[in-house]
């Protein structure tokens, strides 16, 4: 193919992803205006009575996985002419950062998908992201981080460069793309442990991981999700199964949070496995009075229907009538909530607490799906640390062995379990010891002891000298 | 003596590498070389530890005023039509020699169009399949210019057996060096990956990068690849670490292997003879010249993955005959390709020239 038919092939694709965008654009309006009707409303409970689902979501979602597809196969066309300027400025922010090494402990290069801190938009999920607070723990063990970021917008031509203190800077992964040679080249011959740390995916990755072992990095893939399982549900346009493939294969060190993700990729063995922590610093002293009931249950987080089980929560609500229940996340359109299920738009993390102090029993009422089940969430250890015992369905199986955790996978066994955790006397200490292991910085410390324990043997023989000697 | 080689580019490929072996062998028998270079593609630092002067002009005034500053007794124009109509203007006594090493016809039509130096003495090339193909390949009024073949040798690092082997690989490794364009054939590589995909005891490590950093190649091929993933992908190995890269692949008991359609003479695969580690190649006519399939390794029919599967597996898995291909292999390479044989060979080559 020459040059000319590729751009004439490109420009064919960029149409059509702007054509299925405005699709997908009036799609979703139409949604909106079709929950927020009467019609749809009674169609709903026709719906729930007679076992209907939504024929639109389904067209919906199938109009989601055709744009991921197209955008990737022109981000293939694209990844290595990317129209980003690179300046006198960026080279001149880098070298001063650089200097910094000479009082280090290392450095570390992480890929997010996720920004660490965002000027213009405040977003509760950055503060608690596994990304980002293990960036800030090594931070503070005295590494140097580059944290580049993809979020789901890899298109985007977005050249600024960020010092967010001394030891932190970060970047986007299309400005990345173009200083990647540059970072790796100056940072050759530094006898310090040189991590690249993914933690997000992007096609772009193919090049800058096989770069980074070709310059002797230390790479490790933590595998934060079950990205695939996302993708299949509409969400992270930028997953490709066999791309996920190659950066196992072709990272040093493979770590996840879960033993469903550990056994998924059995075929790319070792993997390590080290949980999400929590984070002391989300208390607030402030109290929010509410409402109680009977039973006073309470959730914060994701409400997605792909994820939250609505029928299982609903239909053990409505048996319990006498029961509370607070809801804290964004939720969907559709749902009906009966009197008492109460929903709460999102708070900051640090303001939780004054909620959950109402609470008797934190729950996570997921949807059994490999999704779920992959997942090793941050809101067990944060129930925890408000002294709250947890009910919780759908989730990995190492929860199980928490102290004051239940997993209930029936409707039966789920109402029983919150019964009888109103019973429960709290250890307080019990919890402490626990969470004191969870912390992040704790999680850190176990992560860089994985990373740093043995030599890599391909790369000790090939390039003979590694920071381990 | 005094010999300039000049050559399009400086970079980190074969070429490069070969005019650095050539000055380490010819410094050993006491002449003196020059390298210029028209366009510098990052392989200046291979020079670092050599005394040597490196010019890379701007124009062709500058290119006539180095040639006449220096006094050069040989100059030897690797594959660089464009310096030829300059080499015509240097004093009868100055020998012009023409080498030729590329494996890409097209940048071989400077043969076919006849665009020699008028006062060119010889050509040169590093094995005798490619002697054929350029003799076919020459315009009629060049056709009786003597061709001799100087292959090119290896450094005597190679051939020291390196590497700790009390490293326990959980694979056998199969190794494969190249750029990522059509000749070096790197979709046959992935075809016979894949090929190998359900076998946990086998991996591949490819080493190389596309012209460019056009990288959709290696995407598309992610993309396509049958079964899991079951190779690591090295853009590049710094020439000075690369017989560890050889050293890995015998060590893991895994082999070298190459798809390439096309070579003049193939560096990596007497680097890979020199280590010890078996090879395993398409049948092209150099690899025959070079291998002596059976003797000095295993070759298989270029574009056939089932036949070059079994060929891998057979000198994986065929102990005797695994040794007995590194024993001939390793035993040529001493015996012929040595820095010291080679650079023997170029000074009697210019010593004929200049009738000393």
């Amino acid at each position: 193919m020459t040059e000319e038919t590729l751009k004439k092939r490109i420009k064919e694709l960029e149409y059509q992803v702007k054509e299925l965008s405005d699709l997908l654009y009036q799609k979703e309006l139409l949604l909106k205006n079709i929950y927020s009707s009467k019609t749809w409303r009674l169609g709903q409970l026709y719906g729930r009575i007679f076992g209907v689902e939504s024929i639109w979501r389904k067209k919906l979602n199938t109009l989601r996985q055709k744009i991921p597809f197209l955008r990737t196969k022109l981000l293939s066309f694209k990844t290595s002419d990317y129209e980003i300027k690179v300046t006198d400025k960026h080279y001149k922010v880098i070298e001063e950062f650089i200097k910094e090494l000479d009082f280090k402990k290392g450095i570390i290069i992480t890929i997010a998908n996720i920004r660490m801190t965002d000027k213009v938009n405040y977003r509760s999920d950055q503060l608690s992201h596994r990304a980002v607070r293990l960036a800030k723990e090594f931070n503070k063990m005295g590494f140097l981080i580059f944290f580049i970021y993809s979020e789901d917008r890899d298109f985007a031509e977005d050249e600024s460069i960020e010092p967010i203190d001394s030891n932190i800077l970060q970047m986007h992964i299309s400005l990345y793309l173009k200083l990647y040679k540059f970072i790796f080249d100056k940072l050759i011959s530094i006898h310090k442990p040189r991590i690249f740390l993914i933690q997000g995916l992007s096609p772009f990755l193919i090049e800058i991981v096989a770069n980074a072992n070709a310059h002797n990095w230390t790479t490790v893939y933590d595998i934060l999700d079950n990205w695939e399982e996302f993708f299949k549900c509409g969400w992270h346009s930028w997953y490709e199964r066999k791309i996920e493939e190659f950066v196992l294969k072709n990272s040093d060190y493979r770590i996840t949070v879960s033993n469903f993700l550990k056994k998924k990729f059995v075929d790319y063995e070792p993997i390590y496995i080290v949980h999400n922590g929590y984070s002391c610093k989300i208390v607030h002293e402030y109290t929010k009075k509410l409402k109680r009931g009977k039973i006073t249950i309470g959730y914060f987080g994701n409400l997605e229907r792909y994820r939250f089980d609505w029928e299982f929560l609903l239909s053990i609500a409505k048996k319990h009538k006498e029961w509370l229940f607070y809801l804290i996340g964004i939720l969907p359109s559709d749902i009906l909530l009966p009197s008492n299920v109460k929903h709460i738009s999102p708070v900051k993390p640090e303001l939780l607490y004054a909620y959950a102090k109402n609470w008797d029993v934190g729950i996570i009422p997921f949807k059994i799906n490999p999704l779920s089940i992959s997942c090793d969430n941050l809101k067990v250890y944060e129930y925890l640390y408000f002294g709250l015992p947890v009910v919780a369905r759908g989730v990995g199986d190492h929860i199980a062995n928490y102290p004051y955790v239940s997993i209930a996978d029936t409707e039966q066994e789920f109402e029983k379990q919150i019964e009888l955790s109103t019973e429960i006397k709290i250890d307080e200490k019990e919890i402490s010891d626990f969470l004191r292991q969870s912390e992040w910085n704790a999680r850190a410390n176990e992560m860089l002891k994985i990373i740093l324990s043995k030599p890599n043997t391909y790369k000790e023989l090939i390039f003979e000298s590694s920071f381990y000697s | 003596m005094k010999v300039l080689f000049i050559h399009r580019f400086c970079g980190k490929g074969g070429v490069t590498v070969g005019i650095r072996k050539k000055f380490m062998g010819l410094r050993d028998v006491g002449i003196k070389a020059d390298f210029l270079f028209l366009k510098d593609t990052g392989g200046t630092y291979l020079f670092d530890d050599i005394d040597i002067n490196l010019y890379n002009p701007q124009n062709l005034n500058e290119i006539e005023s180095i040639l006449n500053n220096n006094h050069y007794d040989v100059i030897s124009s690797i594959d660089c039509p464009e310096v030829h109509r300059i080499l015509e203007k240097v004093t009868l006594n100055v020998k012009v020699i023409c080498e030729v090493h590329t494996p890409y016809s097209i940048h071989r039509s400077y043969l076919k169009d006849g665009n020699l130096p008028v006062n060119i003495q010889c050509i040169v090339t590093p094995s005798k399949t490619f002697k054929y193909l350029i003799r076919k390949e020459l315009k009629d009024r060049f056709k009786d210019i003597p061709i001799h073949v100087i292959p090119n040798p290896v450094e005597n690092n190679f051939l020291k057996l390196s590497g700790r082997s009390s490293y326990t690989f959980p694979r056998k490794i199969i190794g494969w060096i190249g750029r990522f364009d059509e000749t070096k054939n790197p979709i046959e590589l992935f075809n016979i990956a894949s090929a190998f995909a359900s076998r946990n005891d086998i991996e591949f490590y490819i080493v190389g990068n596309p012209p460019n950093d056009k990288f959709n190649l290696i995407f598309s091929e992610i993309r396509k690849f049958k079964g899991r993933i079951n190779f690591i992908w090295l853009p590049f190995i710094d020439h000075r670490k690369i017989h560890n890269f050889y050293n890995m692949l015998r060590i893991s008991s895994g082999c070298f292997l190459s798809t390439s359609k096309g070579e003049c003479f193939c560096n990596t695969v007497i680097e890979s003879m020199a280590c010890c580690c078996p090879v395993v190649a398409s049948n092209i006519d150099v690899f025959k010249e070079m291998l002596e399939d059976g003797d000095c390794g295993s070759l298989y029919r270029l574009g056939n993955i089932k036949e070059a599967t079994k060929t891998i597996i057979r000198t994986l898995e065929d102990h005797a005959y695994r040794d007995k291909i590194v024993q001939n292999a390793y035993n040529k390479v001493k015996e012929n390709l040595t820095i010291a044989k080679v650079s023997l060979q170029w000074k009697s080559l210019f010593d004929m020239l200049l009738n000393v």
